[in-house]
């Protein structure tokens, strides 16, 4: 199990985000995303390995190098994908953990609309539910929350998957990957916790209008 | 007088750096036959203004001007796309160059490659 976090500029929490995934799972991958903030640093202070991007980059972009870092150990069977903001809980990993171990889907999706979101601001409500409709129509699969960043895939998934877009459009393209190559999928109830930290780092709604225009222009040009 | 001079002299600088790049872009020939009719037809226009103003006229544009600016206007549009489209390509490739670097300097640390021996 490789358990990747994407990281930019988290050094006030990352140290906790990942003391608490290793307690569990111990190979973690911080992908330090150009961070200015004493990130890297607090990752070193952890057992987690460190690779730093010499630039920003930005998530998506993040992703796809500790992906690939960990596909480089062939012992490594399944890829997490977690946030560094200390919103995911360890817990639902491990219960995303025991529905792939059953072996009937290649890849688990978190939603934290069939599981309980605590602290959530109406505002982030509305456009997830907007990000949910938009994604469903477009990718083609059926979903409650298309934009968690938590997710658990087999390594066959992790080497078909070939993440482009550099910001936030991964999530939808991740979807979008799933419906076109009849992937195996199923969403599985997480818990998020949103807190002042989290909700002054999350997605704003101008993001938003990227993620949508980005999806978009991709299918008229490439 | 003196602008048309101008005008021809500046399209005529521009053709000749057309014709001296040099390098491995693909369909060159191409690009330099086409630079090569843009110039006689920017040439013309500027001799002969009323060409543009029939052009004009028989595509249902009132003055030659006018022609010339819609036209500009599209090409405007077009280039920036291209170039978008072009900057995002090379911004891929940059990426995942970046990212190559990052996997072998982390490969190389050490502290990794301990941390690694501990799991396994």
């Amino acid at each position: 199990m490789c358990v990747v976090i994407p990281v930019w500029n988290e050094g006030k929490v990352i140290r906790k985000t990942i003391n608490d995934v290793l307690k569990i799972y111990p190979f973690v991958v911080c992908v330090n995303d150009g961070s200015t903030d004493n990130t890297a640093a607090e990752i070193l202070k952890t057992k987690a390995v460190l690779i730093n991007h010499p630039l920003n980059m930005r998530q998506g972009s993040a992703l796809q190098t500790g992906i690939e870092y960990g596909l480089q150990f062939t012992s490594v069977e399944y890829f997490v994908t977690f946030d560094a903001d200390g919103q995911h809980q360890i817990s639902d990993v491990v219960a995303m953990h025991k529905v792939l171990n059953k072996g009937q889907h290649d890849i688990v999706l978190g939603s934290r609309f069939l599981g309980k979101s605590i602290n959530m601001p109406r505002i982030k409500k509305i456009l997830f539910k907007a990000a949910v409709l938009f994604t469903n129509i477009f990718s083609g699969i059926k979903l409650t929350d298309t934009h968690n960043g938590l997710r658990m895939f087999n390594r066959r998934f992790a080497e078909n998957l070939n993440l482009i877009f550099p910001g936030m459009a991964h999530a939808s393209e991740i979807l979008d990957k799933v419906g076109r190559g009849k992937w195996r999928y199923k969403e599985v109830p997480v818990t998020i916790h949103y807190n002042d930290y989290t909700n002054t780092k999350g997605q704003s709604v101008l993001n938003m209008i990227n993620v949508v225009s980005d999806l978009l222009l991709s299918r008229v040009s490439r | 007088m003196i602008i048309r001079i101008m005008l021809i002299l500046s399209i005529a600088v521009l053709l000749a750096w057309v014709l001296r790049q040099r390098g491995s872009i693909v369909g060159e020939a191409r690009t330099k036959l086409i630079a090569i009719a843009l110039f006689m037809a920017a040439v013309l226009a500027v001799l002969f203004p009323e060409i543009t103003n029939d052009i004009a006229n028989s595509v249902g544009v009132g003055r030659g001007a006018d022609l010339l600016l819609y036209g500009l206007a599209v090409t405007f549009l077009a280039s920036q796309v291209i170039y978008n489209r072009q900057r995002n390509d090379d911004q891929r490739k940059l990426y995942k160059l970046a990212r190559k670097l990052a996997i072998i300097e982390a490969n190389q640390l050490g502290r990794n490659q301990e941390l690694h021996q501990e799991k396994s």
